[in-house]
């Protein structure tokens, strides 16, 4: 008999950054960088532990939009030439370090060898559907994926139109059935954004549990007695299980958290900036913009701008005794909550995935380490998904969670401010505008329907968080800018020439091909008369 | 992305309306606009020139059930971050004008919103209850009652036609 459970929770998400437009696009490398630092490395772990017979549990979400860009075909293409270009730079870098900076040199073989392997691993393996791969993990029951809203829209600031709000909600569960081919059991609240709104649209769309952040939940109503240490039930009878405080500190600050270990690598000394521009150019942006290769080989080092060479055995040792850390902190942690309970705590840990091995290089051994330590080191405690919590201890103390959020400062701050809050106007404007289009219009068909459904794509595009916060980060503003005014001026010729009966046929046809994301969708989702809400 | 379709989006839309989020515990974020109507409608109502009447927020605390107005002084501000001061308050905004009288005369009013709590509550009441059962018998009755259609189905109906 266990004493606890700790359930491990990574959410996967990135906005979808799709340029047909274009051959080289920078910001489609975000998600190259992911799959070649996070989302094969973790596949890779989930496999090495399958083959070692651990009895691991995990939970992801894969958000629609993350879904959307994994099976796009363009993408995939894409994604193999920028891996077998930056393949040819790391053989190239064996070749110049092993002459010129031997200290570096085994490093730079260690980045060759991960990537031809990564080639493998993607197209040998899992030809290249990723998507696949992660969902051999579900049927073998090692993985949970939650289902999340269609393109990580903040739903707090879509509740001025329910049509819109239940859009979001249903368009992404509706995008986890088509991929898995199964009920999604929870629901990844982008930016763990909560409203008391979303409950009913959530129990609609048959979902059992959803996450927020540590006073999300305790500063619920009536106030939780196990505080986050076990799930509440929402009046509307979802379960709503609350982020741990002690490890979110332990892997997530910058201060304390493991990532800033001296001995861990650093992320931001890139040879796409550090080498000469003649040597580098032909491995960066065709414009000439410096930019993450990937290729790193310092460690942190210290405080100060004086680094040494990255050693990886002492980093993987330091990620040994990081993952024996924390399952003893867990351990700690258990037995003195579970003291005060009626049941065994749950230990709630969620973390962003792309901290896993993009920005903590580390982080998938650190994981890895942890489920084998788990399994052989200590009884205390058991991984465990959500689902399965629910499963041995439904009955949950009633409350109401309080609206919040995970972001910085816990509500919305960071998603309305003096860089970000002039986006509102025009979101919400184009949600009344595609209610109306769909009230109006309740049996489109043809090339109306099409537009219709464009401008429902257009819509879901442009109520991303992501271009809000990327505004609010003071980095890539320009881009996350333009995205916004990109889908609603976009949205906007398609409402007028909806409404006035003189759709350009050859546009559409443009917008299907770009704007691609949700083949299926269907426009009259955003129908007042069929929204839960109303009904 | 080309400059035509990242062009800047419109000023405002021609609708007198105010919207009002939530940014935290003390914090709320309202924007509004007032059509060109509606301003005309006001001068003739009021036979007064827009410009001789001042913009104003007119809070309405919901919870202490109490009201106060705020100045805007800047005629073509549209958007406020206000400071409401309280969680767990709920509230809604109009907006208006000051006229020369003094008067506040509303023009629309914004959706309600209660500011989120930042503390532990003092209810510490426990009532127990399971997630509900939407999957295992709501979705296969919301399936049949939708498709339930009198009469069609049955034996009968053939020969009534």
């Amino acid at each position: 008999m266990y004493k606890g459970y700790v359930s491990l929770i990574l959410h996967a998400h990135l906005p979808y950054v799709r340029h047909p437009e274009y051959e080289n696009y920078l910001e489609e490398n975000w998600y190259y960088e992911a799959i070649t630092e996070c989302y094969i490395p973790l596949l890779n772990v989930f496999e090495s532990l399958k083959n070692d017979n651990i009895d691991f549990k995990i939970t992801m979400t894969l958000t629609p939009t993350l879904l959307s860009l994994m099976s796009d075909n363009l993408i995939k293409q894409r994604y193999l030439k920028y891996l077998e270009r930056l393949i040819d730079l790391s053989e190239r870098e064996v070749v110049r370090t092993g002459k010129y900076e031997p200290h570096f040199n085994p490093i730079a073989k260690m980045y060759e060898s991960r990537l031809k392997e990564t080639y493998y691993s993607y197209f040998d393996k899992y030809n290249c559907d990723l998507v696949k791969a992660f969902r051999k993990f579900m049927d073998s029951g090692n993985l949970e994926v939650l289902a999340s809203a269609a393109t990580h829209g903040l739903l707090p600031f879509i509740t001025l139109h329910p049509e819109a709000l239940y859009a979001q909600i249903k368009v992404g569960a509706d995008t986890y059935r088509r991929f898995f081919n199964r009920e999604p059991d929870g629901f990844w609240l982008p930016e763990c954004a909560y409203i008391s709104d979303v409950d009913k649209i959530l129990r609609n769309e048959g979902i059992k549990y959803t996450i927020v952040e540590t006073h999300g939940l305790i500063y619920g109503t009536p106030r939780p007695k196990h505080g986050s240490f076990s799930p509440i039930i929402t009046p509307e009878g979802i379960a709503v299980f609350g982020r741990d405080i002690e490890s979110s500190k332990q892997v997530w600050s910058a201060t304390e958290g493991y990532p800033g270990d001296f001995d861990y690598r650093e992320y931001y000394r890139d040879i796409g900036f550090d080498l000469d521009m003649d040597y580098i150019r032909s491995y960066i942006h065709s414009d000439g913009i410096r930019i993450n290769t990937g290729i790193k080989y310092f460690k942190i080092t210290g405080k100060g701008d004086y680094k040494e060479p990255y050693d990886r055995n002492a980093a993987l040792e330091k990620a040994a005794i990081h993952a024996g850390n924390f399952m003893f902190n867990r351990e700690l942690q258990i037995k003195y909550v579970s003291g005060g309970m009626d049941r065994p705590p749950i230990i709630i840990c969620p973390y962003d995935a792309e901290l896993f091995g993009h920005w903590w290089f580390e982080g998938p051994d650190w994981l890895n380490f942890l489920f084998r330590k788990a399994e052989y080191d200590q009884q205390t405690f058991k991984f465990i998904t959500p689902s399965e919590y629910l499963e041995m201890y439904p009955e949950n103390q009633v409350s109401s969670p309080t609206t919040s959020s995970w972001g910085n400062k816990g509500y919305f701050e960071v998603w309305l401010n003096q860089t970000n809050d002039w986006i509102y106007r025009h979101l919400h404007k184009a949600a009344e505008r595609m209610i109306e289009l769909a009230n109006l219009y309740p049996y489109a068909d043809g090339i109306k329907r099409d537009a219709l459904n464009q401008a429902s794509r257009e819509l879901l595009l442009a109520q991303s968080s992501d271009w809000a916060f990327i505004m609010d980060s003071g980095t890539m503003v320009e881009y996350a800018v333009n995205r916004t005014k990109l889908h609603l001026n976009r949205f906007t010729r398609l409402y007028e020439e909806i409404k006035d009966d003189r759709i350009d046929t050859d546009w559409i046809r443009f917008l299907q091909q770009t704007d691609n994301i949700f083949p299926d969708i269907d426009y009259s989702v955003y129908q007042s008369a069929t929204h839960p809400l109303c009904l | 992305m080309n400059k035509y379709e990242t062009r800047d989006l419109p000023h405002s839309y021609g609708d007198t309306k105010i919207a009002l989020l939530i940014r935290d515990p003390l914090w709320v974020f309202a924007y509004w606009e007032v059509s060109d109507y509606k301003k005309h409608g006001f001068e003739s109502n009021f036979r007064i020139e827009w410009s001789e009447t001042n913009p104003a927020l007119k809070v309405v605390n919901l919870t202490e059930n109490n009201f106060y107005y705020i100045n805007i002084f800047d005629e073509f501000t549209d958007n406020w971050h206000l400071e409401v001061g309280s969680p767990k308050t709920t509230l809604f905004l109009e907006f208006g004008r000051i006229l020369p009288n003094n008067s506040f005369v509303s023009l629309c009013r914004s959706n309600t919103v209660t500011t989120p709590a930042n503390t532990i509550s003092e209810d510490s009441h426990e009532y127990f209850s399971i997630v509900h059962k939407k999957r295992f018998d709501d979705i296969i009755y919301d399936r049949i009652t939708k498709e339930l259609q009198y009469g069609i189905s049955t034996p009968g109906s053939r020969f009534l036609k």
